[in-house]
């Protein structure tokens, strides 16, 4: 029997020698190259179509700093908003979300907080998501807001964005700044951070 | 006639070519329903949703505002698309806009991420180092009751009083409620009102249902 295939997917087809008896070997060929065609096909409808990898999580403890400047703590979350990927684990290690997908990521992350202060004072906060805990790459530069007011804190809040090349098994963070002098206080009581699959590499 | 893979596509045994025609037949319709489920779903998530509006005139005469944002209270400050606006928008069945108190609303269930851009300026004495917060407020209602979620960010005015500042976030719609999205301004220059410039933005994309793989 002399067979051969179609160029692209290499579906096999008999021609004009093949004989009649022996069709099994074709047919047989032909379903499975097919079958995995389509398995193809459904794979990429899988991780777009039917749902695309995604995770977002919170930090809702509210995190109090005193009288430190320039410091960066890894925010630890609480609460999964949600999860398409297996993403994150709380016992594995609440500080992280882990990407089993490999793609290009947008990650978004932002972070609300609450100051004491008087005039003058710099009371900040600046949140950066970042890639592998020894790698950072921050997405915002330092949001470091000052606080004018004479007798009460203000609410201070910042987001950022970008978008990364991710291998699977990267592992992404978010790092709380908080900056304040003297006796101020900055409480950090709201953290979010979220990374979502746009495509593949 | 044998099972092949996970589709229900058969394959012939030898000695079976009396079967050619009825196997065939069975594989080209599996293909052709597999095929035409597949391309329909990317071409449905090939078009996700997205619209943008953008504020047509000036928001003049914005008074600061004291108080600040009380997590899952509407969001202390002024509504820039209760004027009019434009919209740019892609596959948005389902999504209906309205110039009172809510640019979007919308219906379908999933994820979405949702942005603003303003600038802005003072409309006469600026106060030194005076808080400019711009929002996404994100919200629905349940039996009478409207929860609110936020999204902002943050800056100090040092002292030209002009500025800019961009704001996003990521929202979940159930799929059963309506949901609203709005950009909200809020300052504290005590020294004088604000102004939002004419094409602040706000936009919104969907991103997916959500559902774990």
């Amino acid at each position: 029997m002399s067979d051969t295939c179609t160029p692209i997917y290499g579906l096999p087809y008999p021609i004009g020698t093949s004989r009649p008896c022996e069709v099994g070997a074709t047919s047989c060929a032909f379903a499975e190259a097919v079958d995995t065609v389509l398995d193809s096909i459904d794979a990429v409808v899988a991780r777009t179509a039917t749902t695309v990898a995604m995770a977002k999580v919170a930090a809702t403890i509210p995190v109090v700093f005193d009288s430190v400047a320039n410091f960066s703590i890894p925010a630890t979350f609480d609460t999964v908003l949600v999860d398409t990927d297996a993403m994150f684990s709380a016992d594995v290690d609440a500080s992280l979300i882990t990407v089993n997908t490999a793609g290009l990521y947008l990650i978004l992350c932002s972070a609300l907080c609450d100051t004491t202060g008087v005039s003058g004072n710099q009371l900040g906060i600046a949140p950066g998501a970042f890639i592998n805990p020894s790698a950072f790459s921050w997405l915002s530069s330092t949001v470091v807001n000052q606080n004018v007011q004479a007798t009460a804190g203000l609410d201070i809040y910042a987001t950022a964005m970008g978008v990364f090349p991710l291998a699977a098994g990267t592992t992404i963070g978010l790092r709380v700044n908080p900056y304040c002098t003297g006796s101020d206080l900055v409480t950090v009581f709201y953290s979010e951070l979220a990374a979502i699959w746009l495509g593949d590499l | 006639m044998n099972p092949i893979g996970t589709h229900g596509l058969v394959c012939l045994g030898d000695e079976e070519y009396a079967a050619i025609a009825l196997a065939e037949r069975h594989n080209a319709a599996v293909v052709d329903s597999t095929v035409q489920a597949d391309l329909a779903a990317l071409a449905k998530y090939n078009a996700r949703p997205y619209v943008r509006a953008t504020l047509n005139a000036n928001a003049s005469g914005i008074a600061q505002s004291l108080s600040d944002w009380i997590p899952g209270n509407n969001l202390p400050g002024q509504n820039l698309f209760n004027g009019a606006f434009s919209i740019s928008r892609i596959a948005t069945a389902g999504i209906s806009f309205s110039g009172a108190n809510t640019v979007f609303s919308l219906w379908r269930q999933g994820w979405w991420m949702v942005g603003g851009y303003a600038t802005y300026q003072c409309t006469g004495a600026v106060t030194n180092l005076s808080r400019r917060t711009l929002g996404i407020q994100w919200y629905h209602t349940v039996n009478g009751v409207t929860l609110y979620e936020a999204n902002l960010n943050t800056s100090y005015e040092s002292n030209t009083g002009t500025d800019a500042m961009t704001v996003q976030g990521m929202f979940y719609a159930d799929g059963v409620h309506s949901y609203g999205a709005d950009l909200v301004f809020a300052h504290r220059n005590s020294g004088s009102t604000m102004q939002v410039n004419s094409n602040a933005r706000l936009w919104m994309f969907y991103l997916g249902s959500g559902v774990t793989i």
